[in-house]
């Protein structure tokens, strides 16, 4: 008997001993991740999400993809809300700030106020009024319902902070690690901080003021004092790899096996101007595949109607007779570059400037430069059409009908050249909605839609805003609408 | 042998007396009693006097019987004339359950409430996994059954999801691993008074299974072998079978991703008239020679891919019964043994049970099995030791994949494959014929795997082993005084691989070839000392008091491992990877320290209260919120006792209890991490934060972590009566109860301009309102026929009763919704409910969710019935629910791929009206005016002017959008509806039963049992193609729900 009283009474013991001497708090701390880390590594990620951003919606909404599948909203000019998605970004943004600054790494601090500005200047764009100033400050400052500000104040904050990169990173000689885009070379990323720069003050061509910043003169300021892209091979790009996570964002996109044709307005736009990248961008035909034409015959390449009722524009595919997007966008598993901002763009950029009057320069030098470091990156990327592409195709293409830029030209006319050539190389690349707000602007190219269909201006606010934040949208609504969500509402850029 | 059994019976009934007498109860005469002699087939019934009259041997004994009545026995020696007075059987209310920790209660006792299983549910297999059988069995325990081989049954207990206990001790497991045919019982302790000992794991209640001990004296040896196999199905998804793939009656095969015309998606293609068209197993021809070879898939890459030279001769064009010919017969056998003694000192049951179920889909099974050894040991007068060990594996060659996505057999051929694509084909040629083993053979490149080589050569193991070791010492102290100490150990081990040959097609994975392994380990410890004291300190005052401490420690670890394409095709090994192999790892840690106590006092045997307590400690929260204290109280009285009730009621029993739970997080959800991101070359990455644990249940979640967060806190209270009339022929069990969530953890939805989508806070107040009802009753009972039934109901309905920080909305929900309620999109109406049409006659979706109905069903019920015919035994048991929404996924889809047995409708009209509309869907234009909303989607002015639709619209399109983009409930269409009312009733169970023992007598074999049954027979829903049953959502593409039949039998020595 004595005996079990002996087990039970050590088991017993051993029970609590065990409780005591476990340390609770110990326990839950997590072996697996850690707290702490060098804003390289988070530099690596975000770079990645950021400049592998790439939509084929927008593609719909400035007419060079057609669906045909289902009713595209963006095609036909119906969306409604858009999301908050982007401060989730911004989140990595922010602890890259962090963490720089326990280490005083000023030249993180400057990617990520360009991280932010990039950011900020697609949030606003989209919706108007947006959190800024509040925004961002949950975790570290319990702010959770963030008051929205002004899109004035949003885009003067962009440009504050792209100033602010740019002074931080000018005569900065510390090394960066984790750098995917420049490989830690902080010039050349000075050079897309400046550009970014000259974007955003261009968008800005109907205003004179941006919350006290003048836009002309600080845009000639730039130019004249400040370092810009040289090059092709100073592009904002991201190179894709070959290895899980690393690949082309559209390699085996089932979307493109099925229903998705090219825009007949944009294959037009290429054709009537003999442009050989249309030869870069998709295949010819069925019916002219087997009919046995030769892939540099224009007349091969066709695409639907994106104006009528999507099933109907399945009739001329039934026929053979809608081109879809070159094989290489889902076949190749790297593909080409996704460019957030390139010289391309840059050298146009300064050109509508030159036409504007805002600086003084070569317009033509500078288109002319932007449309050959556009040939020579399908050259390089688009292998199997390369030979259509070369240096010679570059200056057969600017001597052409439509493209060929003199200063015989109207101003209007510039500028239809010009943002022509900024949309062209659009297609499937990192420009997001850029060509769509030119076109809001200028009215370059033409988006061809149904009668009685005007095109949106904005997104509504997402519902989750409505139903975590009402008091700020309400207010945000009140002072830009009069309290309506509409899309067809004008927002204050392009007033 | 028929002969030797003859000689047997008319041996044993020699030496025969006439035996004759009365049965009475207090009242008078008992009609309908059964008199058998013990140990025979012998036997008869009393007539309307009570009298009986029986041939029996001398030596032998009489059992009288009757429900409501406690047995008697009465050997015969020389008694002529044999009278009983029979008593009203208490035992109902005197059995004996087990209870939370194990500490076992008479029922009278308790103040909450509990319901036992009846084993025969349990007993008549027919299910692959335990919690099946459970279905409709339990007043409040919801059930889903999916339909799919090893989909694992999910259980929900008042609306939450309980705590399995086996023997004592909690367990997390899908029950594949534990045998039906070593559970004694099951006991369900519903509610938060009823397993709040268990503290914060039990807070939800807990289903109890005990497994089995040796029952009668002696040595038993029992064996038994089922066997079933799918008989037709219960739910079958009906498609159209009059138009094929493609898209506006156009198709033609080239690549299988558009290349042709309308080849990469879509059932809008031309009517099968038997008219020839060019296929993907069409043979291909050269222009020039005239040569035709037979080939099937597309040609992409192979020296027929030029358009101008070679051509795919059409065949023709008809329709397949594929999904039919891709299931074959399910067949589930199982065998069992149990050896079980029993003796003064000692007590054991070895057991072992072994089944294998072969999936309707090709190439699917399942293997489970189980070694399991109870003991108990009697070391002397007042020491037992108890163990119990098992060891359980759980084995799948390759089982099927769900989900929505092309890994899903389902998916494919439900949804995407038109009937034109000729299946056996499919089974035949896996690979293109100039690349086996590289490129599988399909009718489509863009979306869709060949179902038979996604069934066939991409295979998904999982191999699971689990041993369970307990051993439990008591000791009987002193007269009175108890004690026990008990440790047990239950590791799980489970390895998990995916082998995905070349060209298979999942979004995202590489289609280069794929192997992935996942290996898991589970390691539960629990151990527990605990003393027991009872004391009568008068006939009427008695005590028992119960002190304890536990310890449980949970550790986690994982392991996955991942190629990036394979290098040799087929070659399923970390090496063969094309780019480096990625990994992760992980390991977490858990315990819970915790005291407790109970006392239970008996008053007058007619009143008892209980008390406990308990308090943990976790480490999953702050060293300054880790401790929570649970008290409970019940109490429970025999109303019969102290005031006199009418003769025909048996008993009346009121009991009442409230209690008060609280629950901790997962580990490490106090305090944000980074994540590994990619890996971009050699160089890595970091993302912030790493999602946590959702408590809500959903996975993990992004959200904005607190450190300070408190536990979450239950009370709930619950009110019941249990009462039976006429000696037990009719029973009535019911309970009220009301829970509130407080301090619930919920993940709060905030501004996503703040950084995060949610932040974890202690908010939100739920109100649950419940009832459930239980009715036992024998209608008929006589000598050759006896009804037994028995009925339950509950409802359960949890409210959102306050929202954190008084604010207006939890994301969609208002305060005063269920929290179960549905937001979705709808199209625009007018304000009288009208369908707003734009220019094109297509509808607009509205900008803002609608409130479209609530998930759950408002009630639940379960109805059983065992009929005894003479010898045989019949059970029926049905089940079902009432209301609920479903939003059908499948019915969406099926509209928009053409599939949907509705959209044949205009079809060839329109393709013969050269595609000209003739559809004009009811509805309504705008004319002139505007509408404006507040952010609540409330009108705020609305000048809009209407007319009536007159614009036709194009069929397919219609199709692809009204029904699909947008919830459209039965009251707004019954037509293009694609949401249900969730309602059902199921005929669970029919199983017919016979002792084949009443036909022979031997000394040998002590039982021989045959059953005949059938599982999952029919049902009446109102949710077409979908068994509703299934579970919460279809989004996982239900296989059909197949009917089962099928026979045991068995053997007991």
């Amino acid at each position: 008997m004595k005996k079990y009283l002996k087990y039970i009474a050590a088991g017993a013991a051993l029970a609590f001993t065990c409780n005591s001497c476990i340390d609770l708090e110990e326990m839950n701390v997590d072996p697996n991740n850690p707290t702490t880390t060098d804003p390289a590594l988070l530099l690596t990620g975000l770079s990645f999400k950021t400049f592998e951003e790439s939509d084929a919606q927008v593609c719909h909404a400035t007419k060079q993809l057609v669906l045909t599948s289902g009713e595209s909203p963006y095609q036909v000019y119906k969306w409604t809300r858009g999301g908050f998605g982007y401060y989730s970004n911004l989140r990595d943004v922010t602890k890259m700030k962090e963490e720089a600054e326990k280490s005083n790494e000023t030249a993180y601090e400057a990617l990520a106020l360009f991280f932010e500005a990039h950011y900020y200047y697609m949030l606003t764009m989209m919706f108007g009024d947006v959190p800024c100033s509040e925004a961002l400050q949950g975790e570290t400052n319990e702010l959770y319902q963030p008051k929205y500000d002004s899109q004035e104040t949003v885009l003067s904050t962009v440009l504050a902070k792209l100033d602010e990169a740019n002074t931080l990173l000018t005569d900065n000689n510390s090394i960066i690690s984790g750098d995917i885009i420049y490989g830690g070379d902080l010039l050349k990323w000075r050079r897309l901080i400046n550009a970014y720069r000259l974007r955003v003050l261009m968008s800005l061509s109907n205003k004179q003021t941006v919350g006290g910043i003048d836009v002309k003169s600080t845009f000639a300021r730039i130019f004249r004092d400040e370092p810009l892209m040289t090059g092709e091979a100073d592009n904002g790009q991201l190179v894709f790899l070959d290895q899980q996570d690393d690949r082309y964002p559209y390699f085996n996109d089932s979307d493109f096996g099925s229903g998705r044709y090219m825009d007949s307005t944009y294959v037009a736009v290429l054709a009537t101007r003999k442009d050989p990248r249309l030869f870069a961008f998709c295949t010819q035909t069925p019916a002219s595949e087997k009919a046995g034409l030769a892939v540099d015959d224009f007349s091969s390449y066709d695409g639907g109607d994106p104006a009528i009722p999507y099933s109907l524009v399945n009739d001329k595919v039934t026929l053979g007779g809608c081109s879809k997007p070159a094989t290489r966008y889902y076949q190749h598993p790297t593909n080409e570059p996704m460019i957030l901002l390139g010289y391309t763009e840059q050298q146009l950029l300064l050109a509508e400037a030159v036409v504007r009057g805002w600086i003084s320069g070569d317009d033509k030098a500078f288109y002319e430069s932007a449309v050959r470091a556009s040939f020579r990156f399908y050259e390089k990327y688009a292998s199997s059409v390369a030979l259509y592409l070369g240096e010679d195709a570059a200056d057969t293409y600017l001597q052409g009908d439509k493209v060929a830029y003199a200063s015989s030209l109207t101003k209007e006319q510039k500028i239809e050249r010009i943002i022509l050539q900024k949309y062209i190389p659009t297609f499937l690349q990192g420009s997001m909605w850029m060509p769509y707000y030119d076109q809001l602007r200028t009215g370059y190219p033409e988006f061809r839609r149904a009668s009685g269909v005007s095109l949106p201006y904005r997104w509504m606010y997402p519902q989750d805003e409505y139903n975590n934040n009402a008091a700020s949208v309400q207010a945000a609504l009140q002072s830009q609408f009069g309290g309506n969500d509409r899309t067809s509402d004008p927002l204050w850029w392009i007033k | 042998m028929i002969c030797g059994l003859l000689i047997c019976t008319s041996l044993a009934f020699a030496q025969s007396v006439k035996v004759t007498g009365t049965v009475t109860d207090k009242l008078g005469p008992v009609i309908g009693a059964a008199v058998v002699v013990k140990n025979s087939t012998v036997g008869t019934v009393t007539d309307i006097d009570g009298n009986y009259e029986i041939e029996a041997p001398k030596n032998a004994t009489l059992i009288f019987s009757f429900v409501g009545y406690e047995t008697v026995e009465r050997p015969i020696g020389d008694l002529k004339v044999i009278n009983v007075e029979m008593s009203d059987d208490v035992k109902l209310i005197d059995e004996v359950v087990v209870t939370a920790i194990g500490i076992k209660q008479q029922k009278k006792k308790l103040g909450y409430t509990t319901q036992q299983v009846s084993t025969e549910a349990l007993e008549q297999p027919g299910t692959v996994n335990v919690g099946n059988a459970l279905s409709g069995q339990v007043a409040g325990l919801t059930v889903n059954n999916p339909t799919g081989i090893f989909q694992a049954p999910s259980f929900s207990l008042r609306g939450k999801t309980p705590l399995m206990v086996v023997d004592g001790i909690p367990v997390e497991s899908d029950l594949f691993d534990v045998s039906l045919e070593n559970i004694e019982s099951i006991n369900v302790l519903k509610g938060t008074a009823a397993a709040a000992l268990y503290g914060s794991r039990g807070k939800d209640g807990a289903i109890l299974i005990t497994t089995r001990l040796a029952k009668e004296e002696g040595l038993v040896v029992t064996a038994g072998i089922s066997s079933m196999v799918t008989a037709g199905f219960t739910v079958f998804p009906e498609t159209q079978n009059e138009f094929g793939s493609g898209s506006n009656g156009q198709y033609e095969f080239w690549d299988g991703a558009d290349g042709g015309i309308s080849d990469g998606d879509m059932t809008w293609g031309p009517r099968f008239e038997g008219q020839k068209i060019a296929q993907w197993n069409s043979p291909i021809r050269d222009k020039q020679t005239g040569e035709v070879i037979s080939w099937w898939g597309d040609v992409s890459g192979s020296v027929y891919d030029d358009r101008t030279r070679y051509e795919r001769v059409p065949i023709t064009w008809e329709a397949h019964d594929n999904l039919k010919d891709f299931l074959r017969t399910g067949v589930i056998t199982k065998a069992t043994f149990s050896v079980a003694n029993k003796t003064k000192k000692a007590n054991y049951n070895f057991n072992g049970d072994f089944s294998k179920q072969q999936g309707q889909v090709p190439n699917t099974s399942i293997y489970t099995g189980g070694l399991n050894f109870n003991s108990m040991f009697n070391l002397s007068n007042t020491v037992t030791l108890s163990s119990n060990l098992s060891y359980n594996k759980v084995y799948s060659p390759n089982y099927p994949r769900y989900g929505y996505g092309p890994k899903n057999h389902m998916y494919t051929i439900l949804l995407w494959m038109g009937n034109d694509v000729n299946g056996k084909e499919l089974s035949q040629h896996l690979y293109r014929p100039d690349s086996e083993g590289t490129r599988q053979a399909n009718y489509n490149y863009a979306w869709y795997n060949n179902p038979y080589f996604a069934a066939n050569e991409l295979t998904q193991k999982h191999d699971r082993n689990t041993v369970n070791g307990q051993v439990k010492l008591n000791w009987d102290v002193l007269p009175g005084l108890t004690l026990q100490g008990r440790a047990a150990g239950r590791l799980e081990s489970t390895f998990e691989d995916m082998k995905s040959p070349k060209s298979y097609m999942n979004y995202g994975d590489s289609r280069n070839g794929d192997y992935k392994t996942w290996n898991s380990d589970q390691l539960d410890i629990n151990a527990d000392a605990l003393a027991t004291y009872t004391q009568a300190v008068s006939k009427d005052f008695a005590f028992t008091a119960n002190l304890g401490t536990s310890l449980y420690y949970r550790q986690i670890r994982k392991e996955t491992q991942a190629t990036d394409g394979l290098i040799v095709p087929k070659v399923y090994n970390m090496g063969n990877s094309l780019n480096p192999v990625s990994a992760t790892n992980l390991m977490n840690e858990k315990v819970i320290e915790s005291v407790y106590g109970s006392v239970n006092i008996d008053l007058f045997e007619a009143l008892f209260l209980t008390f406990t307590g308990r308090n943990d400690w976790s480490s999953t929260l702050s060293a300054a919120n880790n401790s929570y204290f649970y008290p409970s109280v019940s109490a429970s009285t025999l109303v019969n006792e102290y005031v006199k009730l009418p003769s025909w009621m048996d008993y009346l029993k009121v009991n009442a209890a409230w209690a008060q739970v609280s629950s901790d997080l997962d580990p490490y959800a106090l305090q944000a991490t980074y994540a590994k991101g990619i890996l971009y070359g050699s160089t890595p990455s970091v993302t912030y934060p790493n999602d946590v644990t959702d408590p809500s249940g959903s996975g993990t979640v992004t959200a904005l972590v607190n450190p300070d967060i408190l536990p979450q806190k239950t009370s709930s209270f619950e009110v019941g009566m249990s009462t039976s009339f006429l000696h037990n022929r009719l029973g009535l069990d019911l309970t009220y109860y009301r829970m509130l969530d407080q301090n619930s953890i919920i993940k709060l939805p905030i501004s996503e301009a703040s950084g995060f989508p949610y932040r974890f806070v202690n908010g939100n107040e739920y109100t649950t309102n419940g009832f459930e009802l239980i009715v036992n009753a024998t209608p008929v009972q006589n000598k050759n026929f006896t009804w037994n039934v028995s009925t339950n109901w509950s409802s359960n309905i949890r409210k959102l009763t306050k929202i954190y920080g008084g604010q207006d909305k939890f994301g969609d929900l208002k305060v005063g919704d269920r929290a179960d309620a549905m937001y979705a999109t709808e199209w625009e109406k007018t304000p009288d409910g009208q369908l707003i049409l734009d220019a094109n006659g297509m509808p607009t979706k509205s900008a803002f969710t609608t409130h479209i109905g609530n998930q759950s069903p408002d009630v639940r019920y379960g109805l059983q019935n065992t009929f005894k015919i003479k010898k045989f035994t019949v059970n029926i048991d049905m089940d079902g629910a009432i209301g609920g929404t479903l939003v059908s996924t499948t019915t969406q889809k099926m509209w928009w791929g053409g599939k949907h047995p509705k959209s044949t409708m205009y079809r060839q009209e329109e393709y013969e009206n050269g595609g000209e509309a003739i559809y004009v869907p009811e509805g309504v234009n705008i004319v002139s005016g505007e509408v404006t909303y507040d952010v609540n989607g409330n009108i705020l002015t609305d000048t809009r002017v209407y007319k009536k639709n007159e614009t036709a619209v194009n069929i397919q399109t219609w199709a692809q959008n009204y029904p699909y983009r947008a919830v459209v409930r039965t009251s707004e269409n019954e037509l293009f509806a694609n949401t249900f009312n969730r309602s059902y009733l199921k005929l669970r169970r029919v199983a017919v039963s016979y002792d084949l023992k009443n036909l022979f007598e031997s000394n040998v074999i002590k039982g021989l049992d045959l059953t005949l049954f059938g599982n999952n027979l029919a049902v009446w829903k109102k949710t077409p193609y979908l068994d509703p049953d299934f579970g919460a959502s279809d989004s996982d593409l239900q296989d059909p729900s197949a009917r089962y039949i099928g026979i045991s039998a068995t053997i007991k020595l």
